[in-house]
């Protein structure tokens, strides 16, 4: 029986974090959802930064007004996603934003008892 | 080398501030939970560990699962907690039950590491809170 302080803990996770112009995230998303991303996370910012010095007139067009994304991902599959992610949102142009990958020690979620009972009991 | 170019910068290097560690072990957890219970979470949090280095912020959530989550995104708040490492564990559950990540939809919650910080330090628990 499934006990009310049990948690299931999955580990070898990737958080991915990718900060773009604002407008770009759904691209974003949609890239990673067709990598094989469960989910992603979207919030706003404002990102200040050396754009007008460094960019010359490239820094014009640039919008400070920024989204940023956050996909969990499992970590044998967190390269793809990268890669997908990085060419969607045009990172390789500057000024565009940025993306990074950290491992996750450990992460949480509702995980229905009949998936946990398939991977069985790690105590 | 370091040279002051004004007398407030020359002012500020004569004070005596006490810089946090260079490197010590700290615990990053960020929780994405429906929008609403943020408040809710960092007061548990404050009352029962003493944590008062959380921050909340609103997110908008999108899923895979089913054509509605695709479409529509649900409304979330992106709690992030930074703790000394040997809180990480303790915080990690607290804010798993806190913010009901225990149920369908609601969310998760991760760990990372960082390996400088500052402002960490636990509140002394008030006697009154926890009973």
């Amino acid at each position: 029986m499934k006990q009310r302080d049990e948690i299931v803990v999955l580990t070898d996770a990737v958080l991915i974090t990718c900060i773009v112009q604002r407008g770009v995230a759904d691209a974003v998303v949609d890239a990673a959802t067709e990598a094989g991303a469960q989910g992603a996370t979207i919030f706003y910012a404002r990102g200040t930064g050396v754009r007008q010095k460094h960019l010359g007139v490239l820094g014009i067009t640039v919008n400070a007004e920024k989204e940023v994304i956050y996909i969990v991902a499992p970590s044998d599959h967190a390269d793809h996603i990268f890669e997908r992610v990085y060419v969607a949102a045009k990172l390789d142009t500057p000024g565009m934003g940025m993306i990074y990958m950290a491992l996750l020690e450990k992460m949480a979620t509702y995980v229905p008892p009949e998936v946990a009972a398939r991977f069985g009991r790690h105590d | 080398m370091y040279r002051p170019k004004s007398r407030r910068d020359s002012a500020v290097m004569t004070e005596p501030v006490e810089l946090p560690p260079l490197r010590g072990d700290y615990k990053v957890i960020t929780c994405v939970m429906p929008a609403g219970r943020g408040a809710a979470v960092m007061e548990t949090l404050r009352r029962e560990q003493g944590v008062v280095s959380a921050s909340v912020h609103h997110a908008r959530g999108i899923g895979t699962h089913s054509l509605r989550h695709r479409v529509y995104s649900d409304e979330k708040q992106v709690l992030t907690a930074v703790v000394a490492a040997e809180h990480g564990d303790a915080v990690f559950e607290l804010i798993y039950f806190a913010a009901g990540i225990n149920a369908p939809h609601a969310g998760m919650v991760m760990m990372g590491h960082a390996f400088r910080a500052a402002g960490t330090a636990l509140l002394p628990l008030v006697v009154e809170d926890v009973q």
